[in-house]
Protein backbone atom coordinates (compact mmCIF):
# COMPACT_ATOMS: atom_id res chain seq x y z
CA UNK A 1 0.00 0.00 0.00
CA UNK A 2 1.34 2.81 -1.20
CA UNK A 3 1.93 6.21 1.42
CA UNK A 4 -0.53 8.91 1.48
CA UNK A 5 1.92 11.62 0.09
CA UNK A 6 2.90 9.43 -2.40
CA UNK A 7 -0.28 8.65 -3.85
CA UNK A 8 -0.88 12.54 -3.70
CA UNK A 9 2.26 13.24 -6.26
CA UNK A 10 1.05 10.19 -8.18
CA UNK A 11 -1.94 12.08 -8.95
CA UNK A 12 -0.13 15.57 -9.82
CA UNK A 13 2.62 13.74 -11.64
CA UNK A 14 0.09 11.51 -14.14
CA UNK A 15 -2.72 14.64 -14.15
CA UNK A 16 0.33 16.34 -15.96
CA UNK A 17 1.82 13.75 -17.35
CA UNK A 18 -1.25 13.34 -19.63
CA UNK A 19 -1.17 16.84 -20.85
CA UNK A 20 2.45 16.06 -21.60
CA UNK A 21 1.89 12.62 -23.71
CA UNK A 22 -0.60 14.41 -25.73
CA UNK A 23 1.49 17.98 -26.18
CA UNK A 24 4.34 15.37 -27.20
CA UNK A 25 2.21 13.77 -29.89
CA UNK A 26 1.97 17.54 -31.21
CA UNK A 27 5.57 18.19 -31.42
CA UNK A 28 6.55 16.62 -34.20
CA UNK A 29 3.61 18.89 -36.28
CA UNK A 30 5.43 21.96 -35.10
CA UNK A 31 8.84 20.83 -36.39
CA UNK A 32 9.12 22.99 -39.26
CA UNK A 33 8.72 25.94 -36.99
CA UNK A 34 11.96 25.80 -34.77
CA UNK A 35 10.62 28.67 -32.47
CA UNK A 36 7.16 27.85 -32.65
CA UNK A 37 8.51 24.45 -31.66
CA UNK A 38 10.19 25.48 -29.08
CA UNK A 39 7.63 27.99 -27.67
CA UNK A 40 4.87 25.44 -28.03
CA UNK A 41 7.23 23.15 -25.81
CA UNK A 42 7.83 26.05 -23.11
CA UNK A 43 4.10 26.63 -23.01
CA UNK A 44 3.62 22.92 -22.44
CA UNK A 45 6.46 22.92 -19.83
CA UNK A 46 4.21 25.45 -17.96
CA UNK A 47 1.18 24.10 -18.37
CA UNK A 48 2.80 20.97 -16.84
CA UNK A 49 3.97 22.85 -13.91
CA UNK A 50 0.59 24.74 -13.51
CA UNK A 51 -1.30 21.20 -13.27
CA UNK A 52 1.33 20.01 -10.46
CA UNK A 53 0.67 23.27 -8.33
CA UNK A 54 -2.61 22.99 -9.16
CA UNK A 55 -2.89 19.17 -7.81
CA UNK A 56 -0.08 19.36 -4.99
CA UNK A 57 -1.61 22.59 -3.42
CA UNK A 58 -5.20 21.19 -3.15
CA UNK A 59 -3.68 18.31 -1.28
CA UNK A 60 -1.09 20.22 1.07
CA UNK A 61 -1.99 23.72 0.46
CA UNK A 62 0.95 24.61 3.65
CA UNK A 63 3.56 23.51 2.05
CA UNK A 64 5.70 25.49 0.04
CA UNK A 65 6.44 25.69 -3.71
CA UNK A 66 9.56 25.80 -6.01
CA UNK A 67 9.59 24.56 -9.64
CA UNK A 68 11.47 24.83 -12.23
CA UNK A 69 9.25 27.13 -14.46
CA UNK A 70 8.21 29.58 -12.54
CA UNK A 71 10.62 29.49 -9.29
CA UNK A 72 9.14 30.07 -6.16
CA UNK A 73 5.50 29.99 -5.75
CA UNK A 74 5.26 29.79 -2.29
CA UNK A 75 6.83 29.58 0.95
CA UNK A 76 4.76 27.45 2.65
CA UNK A 77 4.85 26.23 6.56
CA UNK A 78 9.25 27.04 5.80
CA UNK A 79 8.90 23.41 7.43
CA UNK A 80 7.76 21.47 3.99
CA UNK A 81 8.39 22.63 -0.24
CA UNK A 82 7.49 20.92 -3.07
CA UNK A 83 10.68 20.92 -5.53
CA UNK A 84 9.27 20.13 -9.27
CA UNK A 85 10.09 19.32 -12.27
CA UNK A 86 7.37 19.78 -14.64
CA UNK A 87 9.25 18.53 -17.85
CA UNK A 88 13.04 17.04 -16.83
CA UNK A 89 14.50 16.33 -20.92
CA UNK A 90 12.53 19.29 -22.52
CA UNK A 91 15.14 19.47 -25.02
CA UNK A 92 14.44 15.39 -25.83
CA UNK A 93 10.48 16.42 -25.87
CA UNK A 94 11.76 19.68 -28.68
CA UNK A 95 12.99 17.19 -30.62
CA UNK A 96 10.32 13.93 -30.26
CA UNK A 97 12.23 11.82 -28.28
CA UNK A 98 10.54 9.77 -26.05
CA UNK A 99 12.81 10.20 -23.26
CA UNK A 100 11.40 12.63 -20.71
CA UNK A 101 9.83 12.35 -17.18
CA UNK A 102 7.91 14.65 -14.39
CA UNK A 103 9.63 14.80 -11.67
CA UNK A 104 8.27 15.73 -7.79
CA UNK A 105 10.16 15.64 -4.28
CA UNK A 106 9.31 16.90 -1.40
CA UNK A 107 11.97 18.07 1.02
CA UNK A 108 10.96 18.16 4.81
CA UNK A 109 13.82 20.72 7.35
CA UNK A 110 16.33 20.34 4.22
CA UNK A 111 15.37 16.43 3.64
CA UNK A 112 14.46 15.17 0.69
CA UNK A 113 11.62 12.56 2.46
CA UNK A 114 9.52 11.54 -0.65
CA UNK A 115 9.97 11.73 -4.40
CA UNK A 116 8.84 10.31 -7.60
CA UNK A 117 9.66 10.45 -11.34
CA UNK A 118 6.83 9.40 -13.73
CA UNK A 119 7.55 8.71 -17.45
CA UNK A 120 3.95 9.38 -19.15
CA UNK A 121 5.23 7.69 -22.25
CA UNK A 122 6.12 4.48 -20.78
CA UNK A 123 3.51 4.87 -18.12
CA UNK A 124 6.56 4.11 -14.87
CA UNK A 125 6.28 5.35 -11.99
CA UNK A 126 9.40 5.51 -10.19
CA UNK A 127 8.78 6.15 -6.38
CA UNK A 128 10.27 6.08 -3.16
CA UNK A 129 9.62 7.25 0.25
CA UNK A 130 12.39 7.77 3.22
CA UNK A 131 12.86 4.47 5.10
CA UNK A 132 10.52 2.37 3.03
CA UNK A 133 12.37 1.66 -0.39
CA UNK A 134 11.91 2.64 -3.83
CA UNK A 135 9.40 1.37 -6.48
CA UNK A 136 8.81 1.14 -10.32
CA UNK A 137 4.85 1.35 -10.20
CA UNK A 138 3.93 -1.61 -7.52
CA UNK A 139 7.29 -3.69 -7.88
CA UNK A 140 10.08 -3.03 -5.08
CA UNK A 141 13.53 -1.95 -7.00
CA UNK A 142 17.08 -2.70 -6.11
CA UNK A 143 20.43 -1.19 -8.01
CA UNK A 144 22.50 -3.57 -10.00
CA UNK A 145 24.86 -5.90 -8.58
CA UNK A 146 27.31 -5.48 -10.68
CA UNK A 147 31.00 -5.35 -9.05
CA UNK A 148 33.53 -4.32 -11.82
CA UNK A 149 33.66 -0.82 -13.79
CA UNK A 150 34.55 -3.13 -16.86
CA UNK A 151 31.09 -4.92 -16.87
CA UNK A 152 29.26 -1.36 -16.05
CA UNK A 153 26.74 0.93 -18.32
CA UNK A 154 27.56 4.47 -17.11
CA UNK A 155 24.44 6.85 -17.57
CA UNK A 156 26.17 10.54 -17.72
CA UNK A 157 24.78 14.34 -18.94
CA UNK A 158 27.47 16.50 -20.95
CA UNK A 159 27.22 20.40 -20.94
CA UNK A 160 25.75 22.06 -24.02
CA UNK A 161 25.63 25.28 -25.36
CA UNK A 162 25.86 27.86 -22.88
CA UNK A 163 25.50 25.81 -20.02
CA UNK A 164 28.22 23.96 -18.04
CA UNK A 165 31.89 23.51 -17.93
CA UNK A 166 32.22 21.56 -20.92
CA UNK A 167 36.20 21.60 -20.29
CA UNK A 168 35.85 19.95 -16.88
CA UNK A 169 33.61 17.74 -18.37
CA UNK A 170 35.89 16.67 -21.07
CA UNK A 171 38.62 15.70 -18.44
CA UNK A 172 35.97 13.28 -16.26
CA UNK A 173 34.98 11.60 -19.69
CA UNK A 174 37.93 10.79 -20.29
CA UNK A 175 39.13 9.46 -17.55
CA UNK A 176 35.36 7.43 -17.45
CA UNK A 177 35.75 5.86 -21.38
CA UNK A 178 38.23 3.84 -21.01
CA UNK A 179 36.96 2.19 -17.68
CA UNK A 180 33.67 1.22 -18.41
CA UNK A 181 31.62 -1.28 -20.87
CA UNK A 182 29.88 1.63 -22.08
CA UNK A 183 28.78 4.79 -21.39
CA UNK A 184 25.15 6.46 -22.60
CA UNK A 185 23.67 10.19 -22.41
CA UNK A 186 19.71 10.15 -22.33
CA UNK A 187 18.96 14.05 -21.87
CA UNK A 188 17.22 13.69 -18.18
CA UNK A 189 18.83 13.57 -14.96
CA UNK A 190 15.77 12.44 -13.31
CA UNK A 191 15.08 9.13 -15.58
CA UNK A 192 19.02 8.62 -15.37
CA UNK A 193 18.61 8.01 -11.77
CA UNK A 194 15.37 5.94 -11.95
CA UNK A 195 17.01 3.89 -14.12
CA UNK A 196 19.76 3.57 -12.19
CA UNK A 197 18.03 2.38 -9.45
CA UNK A 198 16.07 -0.05 -11.42
CA UNK A 199 19.44 -1.73 -12.14
CA UNK A 200 19.25 -0.87 -15.82
CA UNK A 201 22.32 1.43 -15.28
CA UNK A 202 25.27 0.96 -12.76
CA UNK A 203 26.26 4.65 -12.43
CA UNK A 204 25.78 8.11 -13.17
CA UNK A 205 27.58 11.11 -12.94
CA UNK A 206 26.73 14.62 -14.13
CA UNK A 207 27.79 18.10 -13.09
CA UNK A 208 25.68 21.85 -12.85
CA UNK A 209 22.28 20.31 -12.28
CA UNK A 210 19.76 22.09 -10.51
CA UNK A 211 17.91 20.91 -7.59
CA UNK A 212 14.68 19.54 -9.33
CA UNK A 213 16.50 18.11 -11.50
CA UNK A 214 17.92 15.54 -8.96
CA UNK A 215 16.08 15.89 -5.50
CA UNK A 216 13.44 13.07 -6.49
CA UNK A 217 15.82 10.77 -8.34
CA UNK A 218 18.21 10.46 -5.57
CA UNK A 219 16.12 9.93 -3.18
CA UNK A 220 14.53 7.04 -5.08
CA UNK A 221 18.15 5.34 -6.09
CA UNK A 222 19.11 5.41 -2.51
CA UNK A 223 15.90 3.51 -1.30
CA UNK A 224 16.81 1.35 -4.05
CA UNK A 225 20.28 0.70 -1.98
CA UNK A 226 22.58 2.70 -4.33
CA UNK A 227 24.52 5.48 -3.58
CA UNK A 228 25.29 9.36 -4.04
CA UNK A 229 27.40 11.95 -3.05
CA UNK A 230 29.09 15.09 -5.55
CA UNK A 231 32.53 14.37 -6.78
CA UNK A 232 34.50 14.83 -3.69
CA UNK A 233 32.28 12.74 -1.57
CA UNK A 234 30.13 14.70 0.20
CA UNK A 235 26.45 15.33 0.04
CA UNK A 236 25.92 18.60 -1.06
CA UNK A 237 24.45 17.54 -4.57
CA UNK A 238 21.20 19.08 -3.96
CA UNK A 239 23.37 22.43 -3.87
CA UNK A 240 26.25 21.97 -5.70
CA UNK A 241 24.18 20.26 -8.67
CA UNK A 242 26.84 17.57 -8.66
CA UNK A 243 26.05 14.21 -8.57
CA UNK A 244 28.13 10.75 -9.07
CA UNK A 245 25.51 7.91 -8.60
CA UNK A 246 26.16 4.04 -8.51
CA UNK A 247 25.45 0.56 -6.90
CA UNK A 248 27.43 0.04 -3.74
CA UNK A 249 30.20 -1.58 -5.43
CA UNK A 250 30.98 0.95 -8.47
CA UNK A 251 29.34 4.29 -6.67
CA UNK A 252 32.87 4.59 -5.33
CA UNK A 253 35.22 3.76 -7.97
CA UNK A 254 33.07 5.85 -9.95
CA UNK A 255 33.76 8.73 -8.26
CA UNK A 256 37.30 7.79 -7.91
CA UNK A 257 38.10 7.90 -11.10
CA UNK A 258 36.36 11.37 -12.06
CA UNK A 259 38.41 12.68 -8.62
CA UNK A 260 41.74 11.26 -10.82
CA UNK A 261 40.36 12.50 -13.81
CA UNK A 262 39.55 16.32 -12.62
CA UNK A 263 40.82 17.22 -8.93
CA UNK A 264 38.16 19.82 -9.25
CA UNK A 265 37.54 23.02 -7.39
CA UNK A 266 35.48 21.05 -4.87
CA UNK A 267 36.72 19.62 -1.40
CA UNK A 268 34.97 17.29 0.66
CA UNK A 269 35.90 19.34 4.01
CA UNK A 270 33.76 22.06 2.33
CA UNK A 271 30.73 19.74 0.99
CA UNK A 272 28.23 18.44 3.87
CA UNK B 1 -5.16 -18.88 -108.09
CA UNK B 2 -7.41 -17.04 -109.56
CA UNK B 3 -6.63 -14.65 -112.34
CA UNK B 4 -7.28 -11.64 -109.96
CA UNK B 5 -4.70 -13.16 -107.39
CA UNK B 6 -2.46 -13.53 -109.87
CA UNK B 7 -1.98 -10.20 -111.30
CA UNK B 8 -1.87 -8.83 -107.62
CA UNK B 9 1.05 -10.88 -106.84
CA UNK B 10 2.80 -10.15 -109.60
CA UNK B 11 1.84 -6.31 -109.40
CA UNK B 12 3.38 -6.71 -105.38
CA UNK B 13 6.31 -8.13 -106.58
CA UNK B 14 7.01 -5.52 -109.26
CA UNK B 15 6.28 -2.83 -106.57
CA UNK B 16 8.24 -4.42 -103.65
CA UNK B 17 11.33 -4.78 -106.31
CA UNK B 18 10.82 -1.18 -106.99
CA UNK B 19 10.56 -0.45 -103.38
CA UNK B 20 13.42 -2.21 -101.83
CA UNK B 21 15.51 -0.30 -105.17
CA UNK B 22 14.49 2.68 -104.03
CA UNK B 23 14.93 1.97 -100.07
CA UNK B 24 17.92 0.67 -100.72
CA UNK B 25 19.84 2.88 -102.82
CA UNK B 26 21.26 6.28 -101.37
CA UNK B 27 18.10 7.77 -100.45
CA UNK B 28 19.05 10.51 -98.30
CA UNK B 29 17.14 11.52 -95.34
CA UNK B 30 16.34 14.64 -97.31
CA UNK B 31 15.54 13.38 -100.60
CA UNK B 32 11.54 12.88 -101.28
CA UNK B 33 10.71 9.47 -101.87
CA UNK B 34 9.24 8.54 -104.86
CA UNK B 35 5.70 9.52 -105.84
CA UNK B 36 5.63 12.06 -102.78
CA UNK B 37 6.50 14.59 -105.40
CA UNK B 38 3.27 13.91 -106.89
CA UNK B 39 1.52 13.37 -103.87
CA UNK B 40 -0.10 10.17 -104.76
CA UNK B 41 -0.44 7.27 -102.49
CA UNK B 42 0.24 3.26 -102.41
CA UNK B 43 -0.25 1.16 -99.35
CA UNK B 44 1.06 -2.25 -99.92
CA UNK B 45 -0.78 -3.65 -97.66
CA UNK B 46 -3.74 -3.62 -99.73
CA UNK B 47 -1.78 -5.84 -101.61
CA UNK B 48 0.13 -7.75 -99.10
CA UNK B 49 -3.32 -8.64 -97.55
CA UNK B 50 -4.40 -9.71 -100.80
CA UNK B 51 -3.17 -13.47 -101.16
CA UNK B 52 -0.53 -15.95 -100.22
CA UNK B 53 3.25 -14.52 -101.12
CA UNK B 54 5.37 -16.94 -103.27
CA UNK B 55 6.07 -19.24 -100.72
CA UNK B 56 2.95 -19.58 -99.46
CA UNK B 57 2.70 -17.74 -96.79
CA UNK B 58 0.56 -15.08 -96.17
CA UNK B 59 2.53 -11.37 -97.45
CA UNK B 60 3.43 -9.43 -94.89
CA UNK B 61 3.69 -6.31 -96.36
CA UNK B 62 1.47 -4.62 -93.49
CA UNK B 63 2.43 -0.92 -92.34
CA UNK B 64 4.72 -0.22 -95.54
CA UNK B 65 3.56 2.05 -97.43
CA UNK B 66 4.21 3.21 -100.99
CA UNK B 67 3.02 6.06 -102.56
CA UNK B 68 1.35 6.02 -106.32
CA UNK B 69 -2.55 6.19 -105.94
CA UNK B 70 -4.97 6.90 -102.84
CA UNK B 71 -6.13 3.45 -101.90
CA UNK B 72 -9.79 3.16 -103.17
CA UNK B 73 -10.88 2.46 -99.06
CA UNK B 74 -8.89 2.94 -96.10
CA UNK B 75 -6.75 -0.45 -96.09
CA UNK B 76 -7.09 -2.56 -92.82
CA UNK B 77 -3.87 -2.60 -91.93
CA UNK B 78 -2.79 -2.51 -87.86
CA UNK B 79 -0.22 0.40 -88.12
CA UNK B 80 -3.68 2.42 -89.65
CA UNK B 81 -5.14 1.65 -86.43
CA UNK B 82 -5.07 3.24 -83.12
CA UNK B 83 -2.09 2.55 -82.39
CA UNK B 84 -0.26 3.95 -85.53
CA UNK B 85 -2.28 7.23 -84.99
CA UNK B 86 -0.77 7.46 -81.82
CA UNK B 87 2.75 8.46 -80.38
CA UNK B 88 2.67 5.52 -78.56
CA UNK B 89 4.75 2.25 -80.80
CA UNK B 90 2.83 -0.54 -80.89
CA UNK B 91 3.49 -3.60 -78.02
CA UNK B 92 4.40 -6.47 -80.39
CA UNK B 93 4.41 -5.19 -84.32
CA UNK B 94 4.31 -7.48 -87.12
CA UNK B 95 7.33 -9.13 -88.07
CA UNK B 96 8.68 -7.63 -91.43
CA UNK B 97 10.17 -9.36 -94.40
CA UNK B 98 13.00 -8.14 -96.02
CA UNK B 99 11.86 -6.49 -99.33
CA UNK B 100 9.44 -3.85 -97.31
CA UNK B 101 11.20 -3.14 -94.36
CA UNK B 102 11.33 0.52 -95.84
CA UNK B 103 9.11 2.50 -93.59
CA UNK B 104 9.22 5.82 -95.37
CA UNK B 105 6.50 7.45 -95.92
CA UNK B 106 5.84 10.84 -98.09
CA UNK B 107 3.32 11.87 -94.89
CA UNK B 108 6.02 11.81 -92.98
CA UNK B 109 9.01 14.60 -94.04
CA UNK B 110 12.08 13.43 -93.78
CA UNK B 111 13.69 16.49 -92.08
CA UNK B 112 10.90 16.29 -89.11
CA UNK B 113 11.01 11.87 -89.11
CA UNK B 114 13.89 10.71 -90.78
CA UNK B 115 12.48 7.57 -89.28
CA UNK B 116 14.32 4.09 -88.92
CA UNK B 117 17.22 4.03 -91.16
CA UNK B 118 17.24 1.35 -93.98
CA UNK B 119 18.59 -1.82 -92.40
CA UNK B 120 19.34 -5.01 -93.50
CA UNK B 121 16.76 -8.22 -93.26
CA UNK B 122 16.25 -9.16 -89.07
CA UNK B 123 15.29 -12.44 -87.95
CA UNK B 124 11.28 -12.57 -87.64
CA UNK B 125 11.96 -11.66 -84.03
CA UNK B 126 13.31 -8.70 -84.43
CA UNK B 127 11.20 -6.04 -83.11
CA UNK B 128 11.10 -2.48 -84.18
CA UNK B 129 10.70 0.33 -81.55
CA UNK B 130 8.90 2.43 -83.57
CA UNK B 131 5.77 1.99 -85.98
CA UNK B 132 6.61 4.21 -89.46
CA UNK B 133 3.53 6.73 -89.49
CA UNK B 134 4.24 7.67 -86.09
CA UNK B 135 5.90 11.30 -86.38
CA UNK B 136 7.31 11.53 -83.22
CA UNK B 137 10.77 9.60 -83.49
CA UNK B 138 13.30 12.25 -81.97
CA UNK B 139 15.74 12.72 -84.79
CA UNK B 140 19.22 10.65 -83.73
CA UNK B 141 21.09 12.61 -81.05
CA UNK B 142 24.14 14.52 -81.67
CA UNK B 143 27.09 12.88 -80.29
CA UNK B 144 26.45 13.87 -76.75
CA UNK B 145 29.34 15.40 -75.02
CA UNK B 146 31.51 14.57 -72.86
CA UNK B 147 29.93 14.29 -69.35
CA UNK B 148 32.17 16.52 -66.96
CA UNK B 149 31.57 17.43 -63.42
CA UNK B 150 30.48 20.68 -62.57
CA UNK B 151 33.31 22.39 -61.30
CA UNK B 152 32.91 25.42 -58.95
CA UNK B 153 34.41 28.48 -60.33
CA UNK B 154 34.53 30.48 -57.58
CA UNK B 155 37.54 30.42 -55.08
CA UNK B 156 37.66 28.23 -51.68
CA UNK B 157 36.12 29.46 -48.94
CA UNK B 158 38.62 31.24 -46.58
CA UNK B 159 38.61 29.78 -42.79
CA UNK B 160 36.49 31.30 -40.95
CA UNK B 161 37.34 33.52 -38.37
CA UNK B 162 34.17 33.62 -36.30
CA UNK B 163 34.60 31.80 -33.10
CA UNK B 164 31.98 29.15 -32.55
CA UNK B 165 28.82 29.93 -31.29
CA UNK B 166 28.80 27.65 -28.36
CA UNK B 167 31.29 29.46 -26.30
CA UNK B 168 31.07 31.94 -24.49
CA UNK B 169 32.02 35.76 -26.05
CA UNK B 170 31.98 37.82 -23.08
CA UNK B 171 31.28 37.90 -19.19
CA UNK B 172 30.09 40.75 -17.22
CA UNK B 173 29.12 40.48 -13.80
CA UNK B 174 26.31 42.25 -11.90
CA UNK B 175 26.66 42.16 -8.31
CA UNK B 176 23.57 41.90 -6.12
CA UNK B 177 24.04 42.28 -2.20
CA UNK B 178 22.35 40.69 0.51
CA UNK B 179 21.80 41.25 4.24
CA UNK B 180 23.33 39.10 6.50
CA UNK B 181 21.90 35.37 6.99
CA UNK B 182 19.25 36.93 5.00
CA UNK B 183 17.74 35.31 1.60
CA UNK B 184 15.49 37.98 0.52
CA UNK B 185 16.25 40.43 -2.30
CA UNK B 186 16.30 43.98 -1.13
CA UNK B 187 15.12 46.98 -3.30
CA UNK B 188 18.40 47.89 -4.36
CA UNK B 189 18.62 44.43 -5.22
CA UNK B 190 14.67 44.27 -6.86
CA UNK B 191 15.59 47.32 -9.18
CA UNK B 192 19.46 45.60 -10.36
CA UNK B 193 17.55 42.42 -11.65
CA UNK B 194 14.43 44.52 -13.00
CA UNK B 195 17.06 46.30 -15.51
CA UNK B 196 18.67 43.01 -16.00
CA UNK B 197 15.33 41.21 -16.80
CA UNK B 198 14.78 44.86 -19.26
CA UNK B 199 17.72 43.70 -21.04
CA UNK B 200 17.27 39.74 -21.12
CA UNK B 201 14.05 40.69 -23.03
CA UNK B 202 15.13 43.14 -25.54
CA UNK B 203 18.82 40.92 -25.97
CA UNK B 204 17.39 36.89 -26.73
CA UNK B 205 20.96 36.20 -26.99
CA UNK B 206 21.95 36.63 -23.59
CA UNK B 207 21.78 34.37 -20.43
CA UNK B 208 22.47 34.63 -16.82
CA UNK B 209 24.34 32.41 -14.50
CA UNK B 210 23.22 33.73 -10.91
CA UNK B 211 26.64 32.41 -8.33
CA UNK B 212 25.47 32.73 -4.77
CA UNK B 213 27.61 33.14 -1.90
CA UNK B 214 27.12 33.43 1.83
CA UNK B 215 28.92 33.58 4.86
CA UNK B 216 29.83 31.04 7.26
CA UNK B 217 32.78 28.97 9.66
CA UNK B 218 33.76 26.14 8.79
CA UNK B 219 31.04 24.52 11.10
CA UNK B 220 28.11 26.36 8.85
CA UNK B 221 29.62 25.30 5.72
CA UNK B 222 26.67 23.04 5.09
CA UNK B 223 23.80 25.93 5.78
CA UNK B 224 26.30 29.07 4.00
CA UNK B 225 25.52 26.56 0.53
CA UNK B 226 21.74 26.13 1.76
CA UNK B 227 21.87 30.00 2.09
CA UNK B 228 23.39 30.80 -1.07
CA UNK B 229 21.07 28.27 -3.03
CA UNK B 230 18.19 30.43 -1.40
CA UNK B 231 19.66 33.81 -2.56
CA UNK B 232 20.46 32.32 -6.16
CA UNK B 233 16.50 30.67 -6.32
CA UNK B 234 14.84 33.89 -4.84
CA UNK B 235 16.73 36.01 -7.68
CA UNK B 236 15.89 33.71 -10.11
CA UNK B 237 12.07 33.82 -9.21
CA UNK B 238 12.31 37.40 -9.15
CA UNK B 239 13.62 37.67 -12.80
CA UNK B 240 10.64 34.51 -13.55
CA UNK B 241 7.99 36.95 -12.28
CA UNK B 242 9.45 39.62 -14.55
CA UNK B 243 9.08 37.70 -17.63
CA UNK B 244 12.77 36.07 -18.07
CA UNK B 245 12.14 32.18 -19.13
CA UNK B 246 13.78 29.33 -16.76
CA UNK B 247 15.65 28.09 -19.23
CA UNK B 248 17.75 30.99 -19.85
CA UNK B 249 19.23 31.26 -15.90
CA UNK B 250 21.92 28.94 -14.30
CA UNK B 251 22.09 28.73 -10.85
CA UNK B 252 25.27 28.07 -8.68
CA UNK B 253 25.50 27.77 -4.76
CA UNK B 254 28.96 28.47 -4.05
CA UNK B 255 28.55 28.51 -0.34
CA UNK B 256 31.47 29.84 1.41
CA UNK B 257 33.89 30.09 -1.37
CA UNK B 258 33.22 33.58 -1.64
CA UNK B 259 37.12 34.02 -3.87
CA UNK B 260 36.98 38.11 -2.50
CA UNK B 261 34.51 40.67 -2.39
CA UNK B 262 31.45 40.54 0.60
CA UNK B 263 30.41 37.21 1.68
CA UNK B 264 26.39 37.75 1.13
CA UNK B 265 25.73 38.67 -2.47
CA UNK B 266 24.72 36.78 -5.54
CA UNK B 267 26.83 37.79 -8.77
CA UNK B 268 24.49 37.55 -11.66
CA UNK B 269 26.88 36.46 -14.61
CA UNK B 270 25.77 37.59 -18.22
CA UNK B 271 26.99 35.00 -21.23
CA UNK B 272 26.38 36.03 -24.29
CA UNK B 273 26.32 33.17 -26.78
Amino acid sequence: MRPAIINVMDKAARRAGRDLARDFGEVEQLQVSRKGAADFVTAADRKAEATVHYELTKARAEFGFLGEEGGIRSEGDGVHRWIVDPLDGTTNFLHGLPQFAVSIALEERGQIVAGIVYNPLTDELFWAERGTGAYLNDTRLRVSARQHMSESLIATGMPFMGHGDDIRYLKTLRGVIGEVAGIRRYGSAALDLAYLAAGRFDGFWEFDLNIWDIAAGILIVREAGGFVSDIAGGDSMLITGEVVAGNDRIQEKLRKCLREADPGPTDKSAAS
Amino acid sequence: MSLTALHSKMLASALGVCAGLLVTGPISAQQQPLGSANGVVIDLSVLGNGGPSANGKASTITGDRFTLFPPPQKPVSRLEGPLANSAIAPASPTPRQSSTTNPISSTTPAAVNPGPKPETPKPATTTPTVPATTAVVPPPLPAAPPITPKVKTHPPKTQTTASPPARIEADRKTRILFDAGSENLTDVAKATLDALAKRMMVDTHIRLQLQAYAAGTAESAPDARRLSLSRALKARSHLINQGIISTRMDVRALGMKTEGGPSDRVDVVVVRR
